[in-house]
This record gives C-alpha cells, structure tokens and sequence, in this order.
C-alpha cells in the first residue's frame, strides 16, 4: 500500500471516528433554542377548597394579650386569587403594662373594676377576606432542601365583639354591685400579609400577620366617652389543607 | 500498510466505541432492595420517548430525542441570580416599632456594609427614632390613675453582622422572576435615649440587636430589604424605678444599593 494510500486511510478513519461526536452536536442543536425553560408552579390551588384550623396571638398589645383559636374556610378561584370566611375566639388576659407600682406597696395587679375602664379586650372576630397571591417561590436552605411557598396579600371585613369599656363612674357602680361590662361589636376591616409553605400537594403551613382596625368607645376624661379607631395585630398560625382540584 | 499506521487507523475506529461505553451506565453490582418489584424500568423507557410523538418529542421535532433529556443523570446545578461577595452595600430605610403600644416609634436610618463572602456582610447601621404617644398612654392614666414610666429612645448606632443562608427566586403572578435571599442579623453598639442628655447625662447606652429579613433583588445593582430587628439596651426610666432591659422590635423596610453595579458569576 503506498503512503498516498495510507494517507487516505487515515482520513477515513477520522471521519468515521468524527461521525458519533457530530450525531451528539446534531443533538444538542436540536434542543438548543428549542425549550425554553420554565419554572413550574408545583404546588397549584386553582379551583381548590382550603380549609385551615389556626391559632392567633395578639401583638403589640396595650393592656390585654390575646389567645384566639378559629378555623379559615376559602376556595381559591386561581392561583393567585382567593375567598374565605373566617371566625376566631378566644380568651384575653391583662398584660404586663397593667402593673401598677408604687414606692410604697410595690408593683401589684391592676383590679378588674380597672381593666374594666380600658379597651381591647377582644372576645371573637368573623369576617370574610380576600387574598392576592401574586408570589410563588422557591428557596434552598443551605444548598440542600428546596421549600415551595407563596406570599398574599390579605383585605377583609370583620365584624369584632370585645368587652365595653366602661367609664370610672359606671365601673365602680358595676363592680360595688356585682356586676360587669357586657359586649360590644363592631365593624371592622382588616389588611394583612400571608405565606404559605407547602409540604405536599395537599397540605402547607400558613403564616399570616393581619391588623384589625375599627372603633370603640373609650374614655377620654370627661364625663362621656369618644369612639376611637383602635388597631389590633394579629400573628396567625395554621396547617392548611387543599382540597379538590388537580393541586398542580 | 505499516504495522505502527494500522494500529493507528484501528485505535481511531475503535475511540467512537471507547466513548459510547463510557456514556453507558455502568452496571450496578449492588443488589437490588428486597420487595421492590422492577417492573417500573419497562414502563420508564416506553415513557421516556419510546412512544411516537411524546410532547417532548413534538417539541424538539426528533425522533428519540427525549432519550437524552429524559435519561440524564446529572441533575442541572441553577446559578444564583445575585451575587454579593466583594461589592459595597448602601442602604436607607424606615423602621416603626411594633412593640410599644403606648409610645411608638417611628426609625428613620441608613446602614453602610461590605459582603466579605456572598453570604457574608459586615454592616455599620444608624438609627434615628421619632416618638409618637398614642391615645393609651391617657386611656392608660385615667383608668390607672397612674403615670407610665417608659425609656425614650433617641437612636442607635451598631455594627452587625449579616449571615444570609438562604437563597431563592419568586416567580410574580407566573410571569417575572425576581431572585431573593433571607438573613440573620447580630451585633451590637451603643443607643442614645432621654437619660443620654441632660439633666442625668448618663452618656450613650450599650446596646445589641438580633434580627432577620429578606431581600429582593430586581436587578444587578438594587434590592428591596424587608426585615425585623430587636434593640436592647439597659437604661433606667425613672431613679426611683430599677434599671432594665429596654427592647424596641422594629419592621424595617429599606432601599440598597450595590457598588459597583455590576457583577461577574464565580465558579465555586
């Protein structure tokens, strides 16, 4: 065989050998371009019902702290919208600013004829919201676990029933005779902020931070009360779970 | 043909095979776990792209080719859309207290750092507070006949700390993305408040803060900085009351920019 020949050979080879290494460049070409990536919403709750018990804490509280349990009944009508109804009660308890000090008795408890005299002691919320879930996320904890969650935007109206305040006169009357402060109710609306972090398809913890805002009677000094607008903060915990639907 | 050319023309023909082998799985010796039947490998490669006209298929327009793509099995590593290290942090924000209903504050602030790492900042932070008494300090007086002793805070001053493990991208209503981050807050300083000045001119008070937040980060030089930060301070209100530990939690909403504004990704 001569070296031209030889030569050729060579030549031969190597387009055999490049034959493969072009059939994987074909494919690369073929996605390239092609599929766009897309980042999927795993956890869908379009035309899904959510029904979420739930335990609230009030927050910067004046003189009494709230520990509600309630339950949230929605129905999602997109993804990014939703409607629900929602009822808590609970009890309330006077906090620590009602503690009265003197030099000369030290701190003691303020009496109940007082803490009859001041508002905020709230018995139950029921109120219907909307929620506007433009956000949904994905985070990596320290590079090893991916959590899928979603942020709302939360606006209702509520109707509040808390203790009456009532004025020094009337609470010393009531308390000489044995008696007490009825209940109270108001409208309200409240605006808040919500998160959900799903566990699976049908189940996700709920975080939310909501003020309650509306108006009560309250003292002011003089002989008759003033309706002011008082705002109430609320952290709410739930475990929400998702029904119906295709939940993605 | 020479001996030494026909070794080369044979190892030439030889290398396509070399390689297709080495993309092949190599076979596992393990033993398969016990009571897991392995019918489920059938059923994969009909869905994998057996099947004429998958949608993957449809998509690429290849026969077959969702072979490749659906076979892989090296999972894709994502970038982080932001990166920190290196570069300066200017940051004004607005900080109202939640935790006094009597006597709220309104923090008005800016904060200076440096990302040693991307996950990693040190941060010189300043606080301004604006005192706003609400209508329960009277309420408070009326029906306690009593007066409320509470410490005034002027401002802070801290060096922090900033730990960011978290990373993480949000998509807006399926549309945009927006790649954001969570991160710890701790160090400590001094605080100023009503007893700092005249008449008991006590000078400024240590002082610490804790905190968390989030932030978003719209493009290469901006974030949006959602967070929460606790100050503590020992400060005494009254001389006739015990000296305590003061804590103001506040909700702090900033704006930061980054320098320079641009960046370069980083192969770890």
């Amino acid at each position: 065989m001569s070296a031209r020949t030889n030569l050729r050979v060579l030549w031969a080879a190597a387009a055999l050998a490049a034959v493969p290494a072009a059939a994987r460049g074909s494919e690369a070409d073929a996605f390239e371009n092609k599929i766009e990536p897309i980042s999927g919403q795993l956890y869908g709750k379009a035309r899904r019902f959510e029904i979420e018990p739930l335990l609230a804490l009030s927050l910067d509280d004046a003189f009494y702290v709230k520990y509600f349990g309630g339950v949230r009944l929605g129905y999602h009508l997109s993804d990014s919208w939703s409607v629900a109804v929602t009822g808590q009660a609970g009890a309330s308890q006077a906090n620590s600013s009602t503690t009265l000090c003197t030099p000369s008795q030290g701190c003691t408890n303020a009496s109940a004829q007082q803490l009859w005299e001041v508002p905020g002691n709230l018995k139950w919320i029921g109120g219907v919201e909307v929620l506007f879930s433009p956000v949904y996320g994905k985070v990596n904890v320290l590079g090893s676990s991916v959590l899928h969650l979603d942020f709302s935007i939360i606006a209702g109206v509520d109707w509040i029933e808390s203790q009456a305040v009532l004025t020094p006169n009337q609470a010393a009357a009531d308390y000489s005779s044995g008696g007490g402060p009825g209940n109270t109710g108001a409208p309200g609306v409240h605006l808040g902020l919500g998160t959900h972090v799903f566990f699976a398809s049908f189940a996700a913890a709920a975080l939310e931070l909501k003020d309650y805002v509306y108006f009560a009677d309250v003292n002011t000094g003089s002989a008759t009360q003033a309706s002011k607008l008082q705002n109430q903060i609320f952290l709410e915990l739930g475990i929400s779970f998702f029904l119906g639907g295709a939940g993605r | 043909m020479q001996p030494a050319l026909r070794s080369i023309t044979w190892w030439l023909l030889a290398l396509p095979l070399a390689v297709h082998a080495q993309e092949m799985p190599g076979l596992d010796l393990s033993a398969p776990p016990k009571g897991k039947p392995n019918a489920a490998a059938p059923d994969a490669s009909k869905k994998a792209g057996a099947e004429p006209g998958t949608p993957l298929e449809k998509a690429v327009g290849v026969p077959g080719e969702a072979d490749a793509a659906l076979e892989d099995r090296v999972k894709a590593v994502q970038r982080k859309g932001f990166i920190k290290q290196g570069r300066l942090q200017l940051e004004a924000f607005v900080a109202p207290g939640v935790n006094d209903a009597f006597y709220e504050k309104l923090g008005v602030g800016g904060m200076v750092g440096y990302n040693l790492r991307d996950n990693l900042a040190l941060a010189l932070r300043g606080t301004y507070y604006y005192p706003v008494t609400t209508q329960y300090v009277r309420q408070g007086e009326i029906a306690f006949q009593s007066q409320l002793l509470s410490s005034e805070l002027y401002g802070t001053a801290m060096l922090d700390g900033i730990w960011s493990p978290v990373y993480g991208k949000f998509a807006w209503l399926g549309r945009s993305i927006v790649h954001f981050d969570a991160y710890l807050l701790a160090g400590g300083g001094v605080a100023w408040s009503a007893t700092s000045e005249a008449p008991r001119n006590e000078g400024p008070h240590v002082a610490a803060d804790l905190g968390a937040g989030i932030r978003f980060y719209p493009n290469s030089f901006l974030c949006l900085d959602l967070g929460a930060v606790a100050t503590f301070y020992a400060d005494q209100a009254s001389t006739v009351a015990p000296s305590s530990i003061q804590r103001v939690v506040s909700v702090t909403l900033g704006l930061s920019f980054f320098l320079p504004t641009g960046f370069e990704y980083y192969y770890p």
